[in-house]
């Protein structure tokens, strides 16, 4: 707990030196912390790697820096830069055209069921192959550990359309994945 | 309800995902050039003293201000020291030809009272001579007088005189006659 505060006064020091006085330092050190995270969550968000994913969190900073003044410290500072990070992937994803990119609505059937040995792999691969309403709300939620209220508030959707995403989402990968074993309390 | 519960392998399977993917330096490099390419990093004026056009004006007429006023300034003590310089100089000048004159004209005097002194001993072509050197010397200095002193009467006097002397006879010539006659009573006399 004492270390999670003293992270959070070094954080509110960097970034007050970043919009006092354009501190590149104070950037660095701020960007080493959090971009490996905000990398993984984009490549999740847009089931991509590479060049996308690296222009998304490119675009990310820039507009979080350009922002910075409004950041009151309310959320932590990682929470609200993932937000940044999902509207800029949002974005991404409505540019590239494709079918599914923010219909939340939208109800696919579910593919085939994968066959494979390794987990881990398998469960990368279902949530990369599902639509990518499903997969913003599985990966914020299931994985980065949002809450309704928040992933509602992000997208601009209501809770319960968070939740039957959720819900549809999570279908789809059991689908894929063939696998439905002994149910655990959330 | 839509919410479902997840089971314990599928929990183990989410939390054992990766949540890290460390970047490409390059990505890095990039992001801090495209920040400062904004002007979001690097130097950026400080909070308070954001230079508005209203402020930039107002420095660059303070500038204007300052740099015409050093300027007016400099002109000014450059110009009164030149004057300085120039009337000293006027003065010094003035001073070095009234000395000069002053040890002329005594020069002249004295020259002139040994001619009177020694007149006996003297030819009278030496004495005429005399007599003409001190005459062109009294002339040139009355005519300098009457440039340097178009009022003095004195000068204009003996200018005067000088002309009334040049139309009756040169005074050569006069000499010459002179000298002449004395020289026909000579042949009389002996």
């Amino acid at each position: 707990m004492k270390h999670v505060r003293h992270e959070q006064h070094t954080e509110r020091k960097l970034i007050a030196a970043i919009v006092d006085h354009g501190d590149e330092s104070a950037f660095r050190q701020l960007y080493r912390r959090h971009t490996p995270r905000l990398l993984m969550v984009v490549q999740r968000l847009l089931a991509a790697g590479g060049r996308d994913a690296e222009d998304v969190v490119q675009e990310t900073w820039i507009r979080v820096v350009e922002r910075l003044e409004e950041f009151r410290g309310e959320s932590a500072f990682a929470t609200w830069l993932t937000g940044v990070g999902l509207n800029v992937a949002r974005n991404q994803l409505r540019h590239q055209n494709r079918r599914h990119a923010v219909d939340l609505e939208a109800v696919p059937e579910p593919p085939a069921t994968a066959q494979s040995c390794d987990d881990g792999i398998d469960l990368e691969r279902a949530i990369a192959l599902l639509p990518d309403g499903y997969r913003m709300v599985l990966v914020l939620h299931d994985v980065e550990g949002w809450t309704h209220l928040e992933i509602a508030d992000s997208l601009g959707v209501t809770t319960g359309t968070s939740k039957s995403q959720l819900f549809a989402a999570r279908r789809w990968v059991r689908s894929y994945l063939g696998t439905k074993s002994e149910v655990s309390h959330e | 309800m839509n919410d479902d519960k997840l089971t314990s392998r599928e929990r183990r399977a989410l939390a054992n995902l990766p949540r890290e993917e460390y970047p490409s330096d390059l990505l890095e490099e990039h992001t801090v050039q495209a920040l400062r390419t904004r002007g979001l990093l690097g130097a950026r004026p400080a909070a308070g003293l954001v230079l508005s056009p209203l402020r930039l004006a107002l420095a660059a007429s303070i500038v204007c201000a300052m740099v015409l006023g050093a300027f007016a300034l400099g002109q000014s003590q450059g110009s009164r020291q030149a004057a300085d310089a120039m009337i000293a100089m006027h003065q010094q000048d003035s001073w070095q030809t009234a000395a000069a004159v002053q040890q002329a004209g005594a020069a002249y005097l004295t020259a002139l009272s040994n001619l009177v002194n020694e007149s006996g001993n003297q030819s009278p072509r030496q004495q005429a001579a005399g007599r003409e050197a001190a005459l062109a010397a009294l002339y040139q200095v009355a005519d300098r007088m009457v440039t340097l002193a178009p009022d003095d009467p004195v000068s204009s006097r003996i200018l005067q005189g000088f002309q009334q002397v040049s139309t009756q006879a040169d005074p050569l010539e006069a000499f010459e006659e002179d000298k002449r006659q004395a020289a026909e009573q000579q042949v009389l006399w002996f």
